[in-house]
């Protein structure tokens, strides 16, 4: 499916600026944004709830259909759950006995097996979730479209619905366009990533070139990327110029690259030649984490993250300690 | 973006057609029969046209403005009344659970589905008893007692609607319980209060029966003036009245509509919570 | 929000057992005086009347406290009986079908016909005498309509328009209530229809469903409560109305309250348990018809299907 300069107006006030988007038959497209940069907007306009106030849509194979799953499942409360899924065939006009058996055996996908004659309030919240999928996937759509759809759940479902739902694409095929501003579930799934902002599409490349390379320091804040400094900035840590290309004038690195030395610079004999530099502050915040700690360096009222493997040399509050950058790892782009 | 069939689209709009003629027919000739008195068949209108009904209304043995007045401050006096005892009855059904609401709830709607006429012996007993109260009052507990079950209703259902929340989190800020009722629950209760206002005070002035009972006939309402010219057949008087009657109800009308109108834009400009709001506002 | 010490107090107060207790019967204290109210006079005034009618009369010469009911075990009273309540039940389902129509008209156009709402709303203002004699002048032989009729060339005299009053069907009372019991149901379910379809029309939309879809497949089987109940209203209502009948009807064709009403003033007071009677049996029925709506709610929901 395509988007051609595609805007779209609510009440004469612009949501959606001339969007130019495109979705592969079979891949996952994953759409990021803030709140309120018009992810749903244009959910909804896509999936036709919506009038476009200009541009184009248009499928590969002339046209396609939608289906929409809404952050709340939305179940109809006095349907049954086989009731609830054949929905879809019933406005199509499917026999009654035919829906069902269709239903019934779309259940499996679900792992809903036994609940078939359950009613919407007897369920589970991931549950419900899952007959609301099912009802949208049953009639094949060309795109799904998903608006956070795991939002409202606990985070091991999360997980959970997430392989689920991905096990699921994988093995039926259809094209999704998912909208989450979780950058796990994003990178769990995505064949590709777009991020907008402000109703403007940023950028789109796979999660690793978003990552490796953010189209802007917006798209960097929004994606919470770590340690980002001017170009200036890691300059005069390095204490030197940067062979860096001049457009390129912001940089992050991984709290997992960075390493806490002491004084003595003990570390920096394990890699020799590797160029780069250590620069001293004062130990402000430390949480723990799974792996070991994450510990927040104040250096000249800049806050930089590092990422301890290991519990064992944790560092105290307003101790000073040295950090260790190596170059190779930080990732620069424009601002 | 709605499909619709474009096959049986004049079906509907000849059925709504119908029935808005059926329903404003009657109208037309109650106002042509207050304005003159003789209309014999087959006249569609008639020939000789006469104010006389309308100066007879006016005149002081019209009783018009008697009438008018006596109405309106019953149907006030009831409005009152069911606010006081109401308003707490709904908010605590709504709010409180509590062991036999269901019979508490068919006792208060019960005037909606027990026929009338089996309390009316009833409450002529009564009202002989209460002859030491205020004729005005006593006429006023009549009404309240048919008009409770709408306002209870309307107030309970849109408690229901308002749910908890905000209540409760006003409470954890420590407001108190009084200050939490005027300033949050009062104004989001406005629309189905309106609606139940203008309920009580539209069948408090069409009562006759519990005016005439409890008052024994002194009491004059609008009603009670009209309903002695139905029966002695005098249409154009009849008409007249009625179009006297009907003139309050209709500017009435007009203000709940109004008031409901300024509602919803004010609840528009300061984004309060509605379905409908929320729906055409979402930028996400 | 009180302030140092006064808000240490009133915690402390809060916490008391007292305070717990009376907090409880908060909710008690609030309904009283409207479930009083309605009891002593209301339910109070039923009960008299229907100790009125239990009462023996020694003048005819009979004992027995239920001679008002049995004077009505004959077949005259059946007859009306049926009448009664087949009006009533017409009535009651003519309007409830008729109420819904337009009330899904009206929602589905209410952002662009508002004025129509208050178009089908103007009956509602006008008391049910009134109404009957509206609609008396309508569809009388020598009424509006005959006379229309008789200018279209439709009919030659007003005899040869159709009796709709007095008739032998009842149509002249049947419309009369119609015209004011529709804008009723209108007004009930109305609310209800507009938040089902704002809540569900997405939904629908989404799975392809169309307008008309939504609304007999979603919105009318949740509004059946509501819209059953609106109706039993109107049954209750026209069960026990006096106005209409008395006016549109022939006093033989046999509807009840009228007949009650005719033996309480005609025959004086010793009839009057009778009258009692008549009008309790049509509580009765009303009652009994409430019942068996709730208990075919209760068998609807018992499957585990919740609405609100």
């Amino acid at each position: 499916m395509k988007l051609e300069q595609v805007t779209i107006q609510i009440n004469q006030e612009t949501i959606i600026h001339s969007l130019d988007l495109t979705v592969l038959p079979g891949e996952i497209f994953v759409l990021m944004g803030p709140s309120g940069s018009g992810k749903t907007t244009l959910l909804k306009g896509i999936a036709g709830l919506l009038p476009l106030t200009s541009g184009k849509q248009s499928w590969e194979n002339g046209t396609g259909t939608t289906g929409l799953v809404f952050q709340e499942p939305r179940l109809f409360p006095h349907l049954t759950v086989l009731e609830n899924i054949a929905f879809g065939l019933r406005v199509k006009g499917m026999a009654a006995k035919e829906r069902k058996a269709r239903a019934l055996d779309f259940l499996k996908n679900l792992q809903l097996d036994s609940l078939g004659n359950r009613y919407p309030h007897q369920l589970s919240g991931g549950q419900q979730q899952r007959v609301s999928l099912g009802r949208t996937l049953i009639l094949n759509p060309d795109l799904i479209l998903l608006d956070e759809p795991f939002a409202s759940l606990d985070t091991p479902l999360r997980k959970d619905l997430i392989d689920w739902l991905y096990d699921l694409q994988r093995k039926l095929g259809f094209a999704i366009l998912w909208v989450t501003h979780y950058i796990d579930e994003a990178l769990a799934v995505a064949d590709r990533v777009g991020v907008i902002l402000e109703g403007r599409l940023q950028q789109i490349g796979s999660p690793f070139k978003i990552f490796q390379q953010p189209a802007s320091e917006k798209i960097a804040q929004f994606l919470s990327l770590p340690n980002r400094f001017s170009r200036e900035q890691w300059c005069s840590w390095f204490g030197r110029e940067l062979p860096i290309l001049e457009s390129l004038n912001m940089g992050w690195v991984d709290s997992n690259h960075l390493q806490l030395v002491d004084s003595d610079s003990r570390l920096i004999s394990n890699s020799i030649g590797e160029p780069a530099c250590i620069i001293s502050g004062v130990v402000s915040k430390v949480k723990p984490s799974r792996d070991g700690c994450s510990v927040t360096v104040s250096v000249n009222s800049q806050l930089l993250d590092v990422n301890i493997i290991g519990w064992k040399t944790i560092p105290g509050l307003k101790e000073i300690i040295s950090i260790r950058i190596p170059f190779e790892k930080i990732h620069w782009y424009s601002e | 973006m709605v499909k619709s069939s474009k096959g049986f689209r004049v079906l509907p709009i000849l059925f709504i057609i119908i029935m808005i003629l059926f329903l404003t027919l009657p109208f037309i000739p109650l106002v042509i029969w207050s304005l003159t008195k003789q209309w014999p068949w087959p006249l569609l209108l008639p020939e000789k046209w006469s104010l006389d009904s309308w100066n007879y209304l006016f005149s002081v043995s019209g009783r018009v403005g008697e009438g008018l007045l006596n109405s309106f401050l019953v149907a006030a006096i009831t409005l009152i009344g069911n606010i006081i005892i109401g308003i707490p009855a709904a908010r605590a059904l709504a709010k409180y659970e509590m062991k036999g609401k269901m019979i508490v709830f068919m006792i208060l709607l019960s005037p909606l589905f027990i026929p009338y006429t089996v309390s009316i012996m009833g409450m002529y007993d009564i009202a002989i008893r209460f002859n030491f109260l205020n004729q005005y009052v006593s006429v006023a507990f009549a009404h309240i007692l048919v008009t409770l079950p709408y306002f209870v209703a309307a107030i309970w259902f849109q408690f229901r609607l308002i749910g908890q929340s905000l209540q409760e989190a006003a409470s954890s800020l420590g407001a108190s319980e009084w200050k939490i009722f005027l300033w949050i629950e009062c104004p989001l209760l406005l629309p189905s209060f309106l609606l139940g206002s203008m309920l009580v005070i539209v069948i408090s002035l069409s009562q006759y029966l519990p005016t005439w009972i409890m008052s024994g006939g002194t009491l004059i309402t609008i009603p009670l003036v009209i309903f002695p010219f139905a029966s002695s057949g005098n249409s154009s008087l009849v008409s007249a009245y009625s179009l006297a009657f009907f003139g309050p109800i209709l500017v009435l009308l007009m203000v709940y509509y109004f008031l409901l109108r300024i509602n919803s834009r004010k609840n528009r400009r300061l984004g309060v919570s509605n379905r409908e709001a929320r729906a055409s506002n979402d930028t996400d | 929000m009180s302030n140092g010490w006064n808000g240490v107090g009133w915690r402390m107060w809060q916490n008391t057992k007292k305070f717990l207790q009376l907090n409880r019967y908060k909710g008690l204290l609030a309904i009283l005086p409207a479930l009083l109210f309605m009891l002593i006079f209301f339910i109070g005034g039923l009960f008299h009347s229907i100790s009125l009618s239990l009462q023996s009369q020694p003048l005819i010469g009979t004992t027995d406290r239920f001679w008002a009911y049995n004077e009505l075990l004959n077949p005259a009273f059946y007859r009306s009986l049926g009448v009664t309540v087949g009006l009533a039940a017409a009535t009651a389902i003519l309007s409830g079908v008729m109420g819904l129509l337009v009330a899904l008209f009206l929602a589905e156009r209410r952002r662009k016909w508002k004025w129509l709402q208050i178009i089908f709303q103007l009956p509602i203002g006008i008391p049910h005498l009134l109404s009957a004699y509206l609609l008396m002048q309508v569809l009388m032989q020598s009424g509006w309509l005959a006379r229309i009729a008789f200018h279209l060339g439709l009919v030659d005299s007003f005899e040869a328009f159709p009796v709709l009053i007095h008739d032998d069907w009842g149509i002249g009372v049947i419309l009369a209530y119609l015209w004011k019991e529709v804008p009723f149901m209108v007004l009930f379910i109305y609310p209800f229809i507009v938040k089902l379809i704002e809540d569900w029309q997405e939904t629908a939309q989404v799975l392809g469903g169309t307008f008309s879809q939504t609304v007999s497949w979603v919105v009318v089987p949740i509004l059946m409560p509501m819209w059953v109940g609106g109706m039993w209203i109107v049954f209750a209502f026209t069960l026990g109305s006096y106005e209409i009948p008395a006016l549109l009807a022939r006093t033989s064709f046999g509807v009840i309250p009228v007949i009650a009403f005719q033996e309480y003033s005609q025959f004086g007071l010793e009839r009057q348990p009778i009258a009692i009677a008549m009008n309790m049996v049509l509580s009765v029925i009303s009652f009994l018809a409430g019942c068996l709506l709730i208990y075919l709610q209760l068998r609807w929901y018992k499957k585990g299907r919740r609405v609100w």
